[in-house]
This record gives C-alpha cells, structure tokens and sequence, in this order.
C-alpha cells in the first residue's frame, strides 16, 4: 500500500519532469531572456515560495531579473514511514521585486489513522504566498537580499487538528529573510548563507491546525540554511528550522534537513534530501527523504 | 545521525577556513590562474563572440569599438587580477555613467563571462576568484 503510492509518487514526479523536459529546449539557457545567475532561483519548499526544501530563502522564483518577469512550477514528495507529504505548487515573480505562490500539501497518516481508529487518512492544506524583496541583491551587494513574506495558510481537514488541541484552521505565518551568496567564499567555491524569521503559531506548518491549549500566541522562531555550489549545477547543503510546541497532547520538534540540488539548466531544478522531523503526532524518529522537481519558465 | 551530520559539516566549514587561509601564501596568483594576459585576451574574445549572438544586450554594443573595448575589458580585468597592466580608462562609474545600464544586462554579462570561461576550460575557483573580484563594481555600473 505504502510502496505503492511511493512509487506513484515518483513516477509521477519524473513523469512531469520529462513533460517539463519534452516541451523545453534543454540547451536553450542563451535563448530565454531570464538572466539571474543558474541556481540563484532556488528551489520551491514545501509551502511554495522559492528557497530549499523547508526554509524559504529572500531570493525570488525562477530567473528573472529586475527588467523580467520569472515563473515556476514544482511537485515534492517526502516519505518519513509513518507520514508522507505531497505538495503541488506555482509561483509567478516580477521584476525580482514581488513573488506570489501557492502550494497545495497533503499529508497521508495511515498509522495514526491505525493507532486512534481515526476515521480519515489524510489532511490537506492551502497556501498562498506573497514575498517582497526589500532591498539588496543576492551577488552584487555588500548587504545581503532582503525579503519579507506573508503566507496565509487554510488546513482544509480541521477534524484530527482540532481533536487534538489545534485552535484555529487557519493562520498566516509572517517571514523575514536574509540571504547573501559569497562568490569563492568556501575553499573558492560559492558560499551560500542563508536565515529566516518566522512569525507563526502553526502547528506541523499548520497540517496540524494553527495555534494550541499549550500556547495560542504566536511567536518568533529561527530558520537558517547553508549551502555550497560545488560547481554551477550543483549544490549541497543543509537546513534547520525551529517549530513551535504549541499542543500538549503531541509534541512537535525542530526539523532538519540535509540536500542535494541539482540545476542543470535554468529550466530544471531537482532537489533531493535526507530529512529529520523528529517526533510528529506521537510518531518518533520520523527521518527520510525527500524529493522535489521544479521547472522554471 | 542528525546531528552528527551537522557537527561533521560544521567541522569541515570551520577546517576550510582556516586551511584556505593557510595555504594563501604558496598559491599562484588569480594572474596566473586565468593564463597571463594572453588567456585574459582570450576570455574576452570568447566573451565578445557571446555577446554578439546575446539579444539581451547586443543592441549596447552598436557603433562600439570592439577592438578598443577589449582591450579596455581585458585590461581590467588583468588589473583587478592583480596582473601587472594598468587599466587606462577612467574609473568604473565614470566609463558607465549616463548609459543607464541595467540590473537585467549586468545579469546577463556576468552570464556570459561565465560561460566563455567555461568554454576556455577556466577552473570553478578561479571563475569565482574573478567573479569576486568584478562583483562590487555593480555598484559603479547599473542604473547610473
């Protein structure tokens, strides 16, 4: 059942990597007029707006530069044994001035399903996105971009958050970001550095409701990543992000990730990871991995 | 595991730093990385060739004396290098002042001199070596 949907779940990305790849030109890098440097883009994390896997970064979607415009499209998976999260998203940019996303998550929990006798499998979750880039540039300038970003989430299966504890199905999670690439700044190769303030009370990024009976206010929590570009197609890198504990009956810890990605034009971008959610509603050592495709136009 | 992971990545970060430091003194200069004057010329020829096909900004360069141009490019970029030419023009701001040059073709240029150093063979160190040493002239050149 699990291995099934598994491998659905990645023939379904590789499939619409080759539809990405068929209708595209791969060599075509020359001919399309977005003109930030390969993999200055990012990738699409898991609520939608570009950065890694599961911290957004101040730079905005796809390529375009402050005179164009830049769009992308992606599909993610992770598989931690006892949950799975798809995602499906967009994301539009202008000017690399505003980037708007959204992101449809949904989150498969057969074992707490088995273990509380629940009566549903699965929650989903909508986000849509706004991120504003406030000054600075990634490359060219001595102060790092600076972003900030708004996104409002709408948990579309209220039923097991709101049993256990969540108080709201809904919340908006306010983002201030800092992001600055050092041309040769690790053994000559370029350093990525990378921290984010999120403002939030969302539960498991709200796939487990917003707010809780423990704490109902929202707080100030940190995010940062790091990466290094081995070369210009290929990064590595790592990520970590503090969460809130906001229910009494499920403990919620920090996330972790450690990726791969690879951008082997400014169309594609593939990013694999190993993850490290710790505990998620009373299932310890949810670790595993994670795969997102993301086509850029 | 985890933070296993993390540790070991912090400790390589911590070891690169101060072996790259360490190890600045034996190094050939950025000079002689990109081949002398002679592999500079060649960059900017192959940059040149890009340029011409570049719709972005090819437009920029009518009327320009290409001969003149590269020689002026291939001189700073010689002196940024630390190489021993003299770049004879006036300073960045004043070459670029009134053109009004964009973020979007600065992108682009700095696209395309990766690229022509990729197709000289040019090493990934020594392309970021350059390319920060080029970079904070942004400042000098876009939106001027």
């Amino acid at each position: 059942m699990k291995i099934s949907r598994y491998c659905f779940a990645i023939v379904s990305l590789f499939s619409s990597g080759f539809v990405f790849a068929a209708t595209l030109d791969l060599d075509s890098d020359s001919t399309i007029s977005r003109s930030r440097l390969l993999a200055t883009g990012g990738a699409s994390t898991i609520e939608g707006a570009a950065g890694g896997g599961i911290v957004p970064m101040a730079v905005l979607s796809g390529y375009g530069a402050q005179e164009e415009q830049g769009a992308v499209a992606f599909g993610s998976y992770v598989d931690t044994g006892d949950y799975q999260l798809e995602v499906v998203g967009a994301s539009v940019s202008w000017r690399n001035r505003v980037e708007l996303s959204f992101a449809q998550q949904k989150l498969t929990h057969d074992s707490l399903t088995a273990a509380l006798s629940l009566p549903t499998d699965s929650i989903s979750q909508r986000i849509i996105s706004a991120k504003v880039r406030v000054l600075g540039d990634l490359i060219y300038t001595p102060v790092p971009q600076i972003s900030i970003g708004v996104q409002h989430k709408k948990n579309l299966d209220f039923l097991v958050p709101g049993a256990v504890g969540a108080k709201k199905d809904s919340g908006t999670d306010i983002n201030l970001t800092a992001t600055k690439l050092i041309l040769g700044g690790f053994f000559n190769r370029n350093l990525l550095l990378n921290a984010n303030l999120r403002y939030t009370n969302a539960n498991q990024t709200g796939l487990v409701g917003f707010g809780g009976d423990k704490n109902d206010d929202k707080e100030v929590l940190p995010e940062v990543s790091a990466g290094v570009l081995l070369n210009r197609q290929w990064l590595v890198g790592a990520e970590y992000r503090q969460k809130p504990n906001n229910l009494s009956f499920i403990k919620e810890d920090d996330w972790q990730t450690v990726f791969v990605g690879w951008f082997p034009t400014k169309r594609i971008a593939v990013v694999a990871a190993y993850v490290d959610l710790g505990e998620v509603a009373t299932f310890k050592d949810q670790t595993g991995w994670y795969l997102s495709l993301q086509g850029s136009f | 595991m985890m933070n296993a992971i993390v540790k070991l990545m912090i400790g390589i970060f911590v070891c690169g730093f101060l072996i790259s430091c360490a190890n600045k003194q034996n190094q050939p200069s950025l000079y002689d990385e990109l081949g002398q004057y002679e592999g500079i010329d060649n960059i900017v020829r192959e940059l040149i060739f890009i340029i011409a096909k570049d719709e972005r900004i090819k437009v920029r360069y009518k009327g320009v004396n290409m001969q003149h141009f590269k020689k002026g490019l291939s001189d700073y970029i010689c002196q940024v290098a630390d190489g021993p030419c003299q770049y004879a023009n006036e300073n960045m701001k004043q070459v670029h002042a009134g053109h009004n040059y964009t973020n979007t073709e600065f992108n682009a240029i700095v696209d395309n001199l990766i690229l022509a150093m990729e197709q000289r063979g040019i090493p990934v160190a020594t392309q970021n070596k350059l390319l920060a040493k080029l970079a904070p002239a942004y400042k000098d050149v876009v939106y001027q």
